[in-house]
């Protein structure tokens, strides 16, 4: 523990984490991450929180461990977080973009991290279209897996700064209803979401138009509405999830003017519909005047950019918590 | 190391000491069998017989020859995941005596030259080689190929495989054109515009992030087919039917007299959907695993006489290809040498069926598809004869597989019958 830093980030620390610490080498998904495994997560996140408002926000934590980027769908914010987390545990970290079209015609993914891993790494953090690839990797290589993403399948480390913003408003999960609304069929946040907030107690509420809501949803113990308004009547958390234009079909909803209308989260439907302490959340980016209005987006109850804060803490505690120990080997 | 086949050809077979078993002929006895040039010329007990070939089948069954409906091969094209001699090698040790080969090649198999290549290249083998014609150029799906040169080639019948026909005009023209030829017509029967899922759309694919394909599309597809062949009057023989819903189809067609019969395979007879969960890729298939009680309809359907054959469904793939993301490996599984086991052990073993039904399925179910009429053990009929151990423990390795597919989703597990080999007229093979 000593490798936090300073005595104050040791003193936050110790008391949780000297309990538990993480059953699994890789973060894949939430699905099988236990609720003090998350804990434990978001406990540590909390230290460094405290890091992050220091004048010099670098920690030694992670010095000689490099971790790699490897990036094969676009992403800003989440490589800069990873990046940005990396660094101020001062890991070296290399950045690798390419997207899938490319290596599908060239070298396998197989061959692209195997050749990344011959250069002496400790973690991979990837960013993939297909599900299930960073479990694949996890087969291939020796090194620590980090899952930023692999399709509509889990994005751990958006949950869990999601669930770290959430506690930090709101305290206790347990009994609080969350409304995820918007994309839920083909979202990379939705699943590991729901299997976060389920563990820590809340109660997960879905809404959408119908075609964007996976049949047989309800079997991950979620309830679904088709109407916003119904949805916030009972709801302590909004995440409006963002319309991915370039994954939709006529069969999905008819046009971005009556998504808004339907599905549009206005300061006008919270007034009448939400209760007042309603906290809001999005993954970003946003698109302004579709999902989310510019006025509920840049409002009081908005803390999207906490959850920004928020993630490069969580990824800071999933890094050292995933790699800390790789340290002391050293 | 692996399985050792020996094959041979002889004029004259002895099979000494074997439970000879036919149910439909009320054959249960251990007895000895003389075959002279390929056909059965005595049975009874002790026999002798001169410059014989001997085969010692102490403690084995033999029964009427084993026929699948659907294997796909790599040859020509692509060797490298199977050939046609490791794709009969492995049939041989799948007890087959004859394996329909869908005419998913490259070239595609849609013209005689393909067929006539094909033929000769399984001449000397003990399993035949039955090939499936294209239905369409080049399997398009635009023109119809070139039937009656296919039939002329000698084509067992026409199979446009995994993509099957593209809607009601396309299906309708085949079943239309090819009733000439009086050869069978094969299809995977499927709505495309719902078709297309990695696994079956349902909690398994909401829990792995995956594109789901509706039981739907396979409902769908199946009532066009049935409807189809009974506006038409043709024959059209469904493959690998997965779900509740078109079981019951069957079932209805079937009482009122339409000319339609179907097949599944035994991974959709053992797995279920869940099997998925673990992203192996040789649990992918087309159609996709379904959920417990679409796999019990299914044996229903199979014990009952809804469906008429098992066929293994065998899809050969290389390492290369399956280790890689999920959504990009091939479909299918490598299955010619599983298929009678594992079909027991989800049948026999569990209650489900008789050992007489299974065989039938195996045996009297896909000739009956194919034209061909049952095999016998008369004198004067062609010997057509699996070789099975009924009782032996063995467990499926891939590295001992004679298939080049490493797709299969058995590797290491148990199973307690096995067969032994085949004699199918001059030739025998027997596993080592």
């Amino acid at each position: 523990m000593s490798s936090i830093g300073n005595e104050t980030g040791r003193a936050a620390l110790e008391p949780e984490t000297a309990a538990v610490g993480l059953r699994h080498k890789h973060l894949l998904g939430l699905e099988d991450y236990g609720a003090d495994e998350i804990t434990l997560i978001l406990d540590t996140a909390e230290s460094f929180l405290e890091v992050l408002e220091r004048p010099i926000k670098k920690v030694p934590t992670l010095r000689g461990i490099t971790v790699v980027n490897l990036f094969f769908e676009n992403s800003t914010r989440t490589r800069i977080s990873f990046e940005m987390a990396e660094k101020r545990l001062s890991a070296d970290t290399v950045n690798f973009s390419a997207s899938s079209s490319s290596t599908q015609k060239g070298e396998t993914l197989r061959d692209t991290a195997a050749n990344i891993e011959a250069m002496k790494i400790d973690a991979v953090v990837m960013r993939h279209s297909a599900p299930g690839s960073c479990l694949f990797l996890s087969r291939c290589l020796e090194s620590v897996i980090i899952n930023a993403g692999d399709g509509a399948h889990e994005h751990p480390t958006q949950a869990l700064l999601d669930l770290l913003s959430l506690r930090r408003r709101l305290g206790d999960l347990r009994g609080k209803r969350v409304t995820l609304v918007g994309d839920i069929l083909h979202s990379r946040v939705a699943l590991s979401n729901i299997y976060g907030l389920q563990k820590l107690g809340a109660h997960v509420q879905v809404c959408g138009p119908a075609p964007l809501i996976p049949r047989h949803i309800e079997e991950l113990g979620v309830e679904v509405f088709w109407n916003v308004e119904e949805a916030l009547e009972n709801s302590d958390v909004l995440n409006v999830l963002r319309i991915q234009l370039e994954r939709h079909n006529a069969h999905h909803f008819p046009s971005l003017r009556e998504y808004h209308e339907e599905f549009g989260v206005t300061m006008d439907r919270l007034d009448r519909h939400a209760s007042d302490e309603l906290v809001i959340l999005h993954p970003g980016p946003i698109n302004r005047g579709v999902e989310i209005s510019s006025e509920v987006a840049d409002s009081g109850r908005s803390i999207i950019l906490e959850q920004v804060t928020n993630g490069v803490a969580v990824r800071m505690a999933v890094l050292y918590l995933l790699l800390g120990g790789k340290t002391r080997e050293h | 190391m692996s399985t050792e086949l020996h094959q041979f050809e002889a004029e004259r077979l002895l099979l000494k000491g074997a439970r000879l078993l036919d149910h439909a002929s009320g054959l249960d006895e251990r007895a000895d069998l003389l075959i002279e040039d390929g056909m059965i010329v005595r049975r009874g007990p002790a026999l002798e017989a001169a410059e014989a070939e001997v085969l010692e089948l102490e403690g084995l069954t033999v029964v009427a020859g084993f026929v699948d409906l659907r294997v796909r091969l790599g040859e020509p094209g692509r060797e490298d995941r199977e050939t046609v001699e490791s794709g009969l090698d492995a049939a041989a040790a799948g007890g087959y005596v004859a394996i329909c080969v869908t005419p998913e090649a490259t070239p595609v198999c849609d013209h005689a030259g393909a067929v006539t290549a094909l033929l000769a290249r399984a001449e000397e083998h003990a399993v035949t080689l039955l090939p499936l014609g294209a239905v369409t150029a080049g399997l398009k799906g635009e023109r119809l190929a070139d039937m009656g040169e296919l039939a002329r080639a000698g084509v067992a019948g026409f199979c446009e495989g995994n993509r099957g026909l593209q809607g009601g005009a396309a299906l309708r023209g085949a079943l239309s054109y090819s009733r000439m030829f009086g050869l069978p017509l094969f299809e995977l029967a499927r709505e495309r515009s719902l078709a297309g899922g990695d696994v079956h759309e349902g909690p398994v694919a909401l829990r792995m992030g995956l594109k789901g394909e509706p039981r739907l599309a396979e409902d769908l597809g199946v009532q066009l087919g049935i409807r189809l062949a009974e506006f038409e009057q043709a024959a059209l023989h469904l493959q690998l039917i997965s779900t509740r819903e078109s079981v019951e189809l069957l079932r209805q067609a079937r009482s009122r007299g339409v000319r339609v019969s179907a097949d599944c395979s035994p991974q959709h007879l053992a797995l279920t959907h869940e099997r998925c969960l673990d992203f192996d890729p040789s649990a992918r298939l087309v159609p996709p695993l379904r959920p417990e009680e679409d796999r019990q309809a299914l044996l229903e359907a199979v014990a009952g006489g809804v469906l008429d054959a098992i066929c293994s469904d065998h899809r050969p793939a290389e390492f290369d290809e399956l280790d890689r993301e999920y959504p990009l490996c091939p479909f299918g599984c490598a299955s010619l040498e599983t298929a009678f086991a594992v079909a027991h052990q989800a049948l026999v073993e569990s209650g489900i069926c008789s050992l007489e039904r299974l065989l039938e399925l195996f045996s009297a179910g896909p000739r009956r598809v194919l034209g061909l009429p049952p095999a016998s053990f008369e004198a004067g009929a062609p010997a057509e004869l699996t070789i099975l151990d009924l009782d032996c423990a063995w467990t499926y390795r891939g590295a001992e597989a004679l298939t080049l597919g490493v797709n299969s989703p058995w590797e290491g597990k148990s199973f307690r019958v096995r067969p032994a080999g085949l004699v199918n007229g001059r030739y025998a093979a027997l596993r080592g």
